[in-house]
């Protein structure tokens, strides 16, 4: 204080208890909601940010899945925002998908399963799509008789015998038979079961 | 040796190098308060608490307004609390530049406010020493008559007790125009003191 202004001496004043008390609560308070605020906000701007960034992220990657695939759901449940944008895009990207999945080699009823669906959702006037269905449809059709005729072509007579048939072969020929005649006695049946087991295989293969 | 510093600028530049270099009693609260260390609000606040109120209290002649605006600095330096660069001086000087924006804020709603005349305000119980919660008729009238720059100078110099280069550093002015401000400004508070006390006599 300065003894040049006495007067001023009245303006200094003390702070009493109740004040004090009164302030440092509202300091604490201050401090304290401070500390949840930053912390909540912190919280929520993280999972923010995770979804922000895992969103597009994971629909990005499920934009090339087929059915069967990991992320295949994602990518039907992101459907609606495409369809947004272009609305023939799901009848498009389920005939992309039985494409997709005939040149993966995947098992004919997946194959025709996911026909049925991507004609539900292809319409009379979108021939084009309706016409690539047709051509998948098609080459599973050439594909399932190709295999037959290969299956049937290995039981041939003079061929050798190919190794997965060695298992068939002694339920079908009995022991005291000789073998010169074993072709011609059991060609019929075979065949037959020959070409299921053949179509078992490829589909434990392909499941 | 603060005459000194006002009556010959020189030795007074040379006697602030000095104490700039002696360690402030806020120094080791600062780290605290950056962290929003509870502890260290309170020792800052019992530090300074007083030099706040009577600061606020001069500029307002109101003290339970004073009180308030004093509360809200602290809960200001929550706030900002990471953003106090520095040391103890400078924590000091925000503390005492935030309870001068308080003052000007509180003048701006006073100015808004409808006045109310005297006869108007009831003759309510007094809870407390009316001569203590406000200043003298005369003391206020004067201090009501200086501009708010010569008020906030002449009351962190006279009754906060502070350097004139600390009073630069919380007014925003250089050394040189703060000297001269306050010298114009207690020139001034003797005028009014005198005129003001001449009339009630």
């Amino acid at each position: 204080m300065s003894n040049r202004f006495p007067e001023l001496e009245q303006i200094r004043i003390t702070v009493d208890e109740t004040t004090r008390d009164k302030h440092l609560v509202a300091v604490s308070t201050a401090l304290r909601a401070r500390e949840h605020g930053s912390r909540g906000r912190g919280r929520v701007l993280a999972l923010a940010l995770v979804l922000a960034l895992l969103v597009p992220v994971m629909a990005l990657a499920a934009e090339n899945t087929v059915p069967g695939d990991l992320l295949y759901p994602i990518k039907r449940a992101m459907e609606p925002i495409v369809q947004v944008f272009d609305s023939d895009a799901p009848a498009q990207r389920r005939v992309r998908e039985i494409e997709v999945l005939f040149e993966r080699d995947a098992p004919d009823e997946a194959i025709v399963q996911h026909v049925d669906v991507a004609r539900d959702m292809v319409t009379d006037d979108q021939s084009a799509l309706s016409d690539r269905i047709d051509r998948v449809i098609h080459d599973l059709e050439m594909r399932r008789a190709h295999r037959l005729a290969a299956n049937r072509s290995s039981d041939n007579p003079g061929d050798k015998k190919p190794v997965q048939d060695q298992s068939v072969v002694p339920v079908d020929v009995p022991d005291e038979e000789g073998e010169d005649d074993l072709p011609s006695s059991t060609t019929p049946t075979t065949v037959e079961e020959t070409n299921d087991t053949t179509r078992r295989d490829d589909r434990v293969r392909d499941g | 040796m603060l005459s000194l510093t006002i009556n010959f600028p020189t030795l007074g530049v040379w006697i602030t190098g000095l104490t700039e270099t002696v360690p402030h009693p806020l120094d080791g609260h600062v780290a605290g308060i950056r962290t929003r260390s509870e502890v260290a609000f309170r020792a800052v606040y019992d530090a300074t608490a007083d030099d706040l109120i009577s600061f606020a209290f001069g500029m307002l002649g109101d003290r339970k307004t004073a009180e308030d605006v004093v509360q809200q600095t602290f809960v200001e330096l929550v706030k900002g609390a990471h953003k106090i660069k520095g040391d103890g001086r400078s924590l000091r000087a925000w503390l005492f530049k935030s309870v001068r924006f308080g003052c000007l804020d509180e003048y701006r709603r006073r100015s808004r406010r409808p006045e109310i005349p005297h006869e108007a305000i009831p003759d309510l119980p007094v809870d407390s020493d009316p001569l203590f919660d406000h200043l003298d008729p005369s003391l206020e009238a004067a201090l009501n008559s200086l501009n708010k720059r010569h008020r906030t100078v002449v009351l962190l110099r006279h009754v906060v007790g502070m350097s004139a280069d600390e009073v630069a550093t919380v007014i925003g002015s250089t050394r040189r125009a703060t000297y001269a401000v306050i010298k114009r400004a207690e020139a001034r508070l003797r005028d009014l003191l005198d005129e003001y006390r001449d009339a009630e006599s």
